[in-house]
């Protein structure tokens, strides 16, 4: 397979093509001439309602484990949060597309898609097969298809909302990661919920904090990250301006978190079959699971990387920035900080994390005007520069 | 002002796709009326060692049989439900951790179903008896009844696990079926002796 990054256009050395990545563009989510955008406002809309038609009678039911599994496993969102927005940190997707597409994840394809979908799959599997049958495999043969598609479409709709800001198979990563992870969130308030239920409703506490320990500790191998895979994919298969479309990759991406959804969800029966402990098999799940993610994550970054260099370059030759920054910014996490301990002194160490942190923000302006020398552009490069001169005066 | 046609495949893909899961899918399930129908031999699981036996020629709506095998274990703290239909009476079990006693459990019930509107308010409850099973383990049993059903709710504990019985149809439906609902619900047993009471 090439490379994700060699298949960028490559623009002119100061004027990007004008189908570079945006980023740094401001997106608006309801464009009337866009029926994806009317899909998308129309489907957050019935998700809402479907959401406050579950929500509303079991908040009365049990409302203790509503409330302490919203206000916990909003604390559990924010370390993933973090962890994303740092994935991110070279050239950050505007929040309004994230915030959009986490509530799609939870509203839309939990409630309106998934919810109705499972039930009724995992029925007519029990029908059309047998009550065991349905037991043992009913969620994995349902839920890698009702899940994924309802997450993935929220991904799909938005690549063709915010067209300029999800170009690179990258973007689908962030992008499929924050559905994921709105859905993953809703359904283990959900899950909560329920457990709270199934108990009558008589130690509510308690149930949620089960919840918590179970979806909290197995949540690394779970929503965010199958849509991480699935958005990559999307971006491959439908392909974008700056990436062409890799059919088989693109359905690769896909059938590989569908494929890692249901294995998951298939722990159980799997270690029946072969008469291994569940928790051995879902070790082992895990494992493989977590490195082919990781595999993708790196491989999907380097077109990141790429798009970062190829903007920044110019910059290097104007004097902006040095060979050494841009190396840094566009180097892993690791080089990042060798970088800047290779500094002297705690000033001039806090000197290159700034730099840095404003070669970035030149980033984002020079892709919102096409490479163009805009006037937040401008305004961007007289920051670098003041960044270093302040540092060097005081 | 037109559309700009190249959001068009996605939309309709979009909505198609929305549409099979939430309407289509639902409504083939719907169509779908499937019981298993109960054989002589036939013995319930609710899973944590607990059982009963269900009437011969009843309808399995959903629900498991001991001796039907799954792959994946029904775990030792598991807690299963089983649903039953004979002749418009819906005969529904549901367990789960409870450690109060079946009159309390009798109350989380009328609450959760107070929440759910499971019940019409017009529903009228009688007052609560006592009921047995074989083996001797004592619960609540409480009538309902309203303008268009019949019914009546049955709740026990058995070390840890709160097991409620719904048994509902149409007024006069349950009385034609009253003997094989007192044994089902007496034929209720854990399989581990010493936790019987």
């Amino acid at each position: 397979m090439s490379d994700p990054a060699a298949t960028i256009a490559s623009p002119a050395a100061r004027q990007l093509s004008p189908d570079m990545p945006g980023k740094g563009r401001s997106v608006q989510i309801f464009q009337p001439r866009n029926l994806a955008s009317w899909v998308f406002l129309w489907g957050l809309a019935f998700g809402a309602v479907a959401a406050f038609r579950w929500f509303q009678p079991v908040s009365i039911a049990v409302g203790t484990a509503t409330m302490w599994a919203s206000v916990l496993f909003f604390l559990y969102l924010l370390p993933w949060l973090w962890f994303l927005r740092h994935k991110d940190r070279r050239t950050p997707i505007p929040a309004k597309v994230l915030i959009v597409g986490f509530l799609w994840g939870g509203l839309t394809a939990a409630f309106l898609i998934a919810l109705p979908g499972n039930d009724s799959l995992m029925s007519i599997y029990g029908k059309a097969v047998s009550p065991e049958f349905a037991h043992d495999w009913g969620a994995a043969l349902a839920a890698p298809f009702t899940e994924e598609t309802g997450k993935g479409l929220g991904i799909l709709l938005l690549m063709f909302i915010a067209p300029r800001i999800i170009r690179l198979p990258f973007d689908g990563f962030i992008v499929g990661a924050f559905v994921g992870l709105g859905f993953q969130i809703f359904e283990d308030v959900l899950y909560a919920a329920n457990e709270a239920i199934s108990g009558f409703g008589a130690d509510q506490v308690h149930a949620v904090m089960q919840t918590l320990m179970l979806r909290g500790a197995t949540g690394i191998f779970s929503h965010a990250l199958y849509s991480a895979v699935y958005g990559a994919g999307l971006v491959y298969l439908i392909g974008t301006a700056v990436i062409p479309v890799h059919r088989i990759r693109g359905i690769g991406y896909i059938l590989a978190a569908m494929l890692m959804h249901g294995a998951w969800d298939a722990g159980s029966a799997i270690a029946g079959e072969i008469g291994v402990a569940p928790l051995a098999v879902m070790a082992g799940i895990g494992l493989i699971e977590l490195v082919v993610i990781l595999l993708i994550g790196r491989r999907v970054s380097r077109g990141e990387r790429a798009w970062l260099r190829e903007i920044l370059t110019p910059e290097v030759d104007r004097g902006t920035i040095t060979q050494a920054e841009l190396d840094a910014l566009v180097g892993s996490g690791r080089e990042r900080r060798r970088f800047i301990r290779s500094a002297h002194g705690y000033r001039d160490r806090r000197m290159a994390r700034h730099v840095l942190e404003a070669a970035s923000d030149l980033a984002e302006a020079l892709g919102a005007s096409d490479g163009h020398d805009s006037p937040e552009a401008r305004f961007a490069r007289s920051e670098v520069e003041r960044v270093r001169c302040g540092a060097a005066a005081g | 002002m037109g559309v700009d046609r190249r959001t068009i495949p996605p939309a309709i893909v979009s909505i198609v796709l929305i549409a099979l899961f939430s309407l289509v899918l639902p409504a083939l399930d719907r169509s779908i009326d499937h019981e298993r129908e109960i054989e002589a031999g036939d013995v319930v699981n609710l899973g944590s060692g607990i059982t009963f036996v269900p009437e011969v020629g009843w309808g399995l709506k959903d629900g498991l049989l001991v001796g039907h095998d799954t792959v994946s274990r029904v775990e030792e703290g598991s807690h299963l439900g089983a649903t039953l239909v004979h002749g418009g009476v819906t005969f529904t079990v549901t367990t789960g951790a409870f450690t109060g006693t079946p009159d309390e459990l009798l109350d989380r019930v009328h609450s959760l179903n107070e929440a759910f509107k499971r019940v019409d308010s017009g529903t009228h409850g009688s007052e609560r008896v006592t009921a047995t099973t074989d083996g001797g383990a004592t619960g609540v049993a409480q009538s309902f009844t309203g303008v268009n059903v019949d019914g009546v709710i049955t709740t026990f504990v058995i070390d840890g696990v709160g097991i409620e019985f719904v048994v509902s149809g149409p007024p006069g439906s349950l009385d034609v079926n009253t003997d094989a609902i007192n044994d089902m619900i007496a034929s209720l047993a854990a399989d581990r002796p010493e936790v019987a009471r």
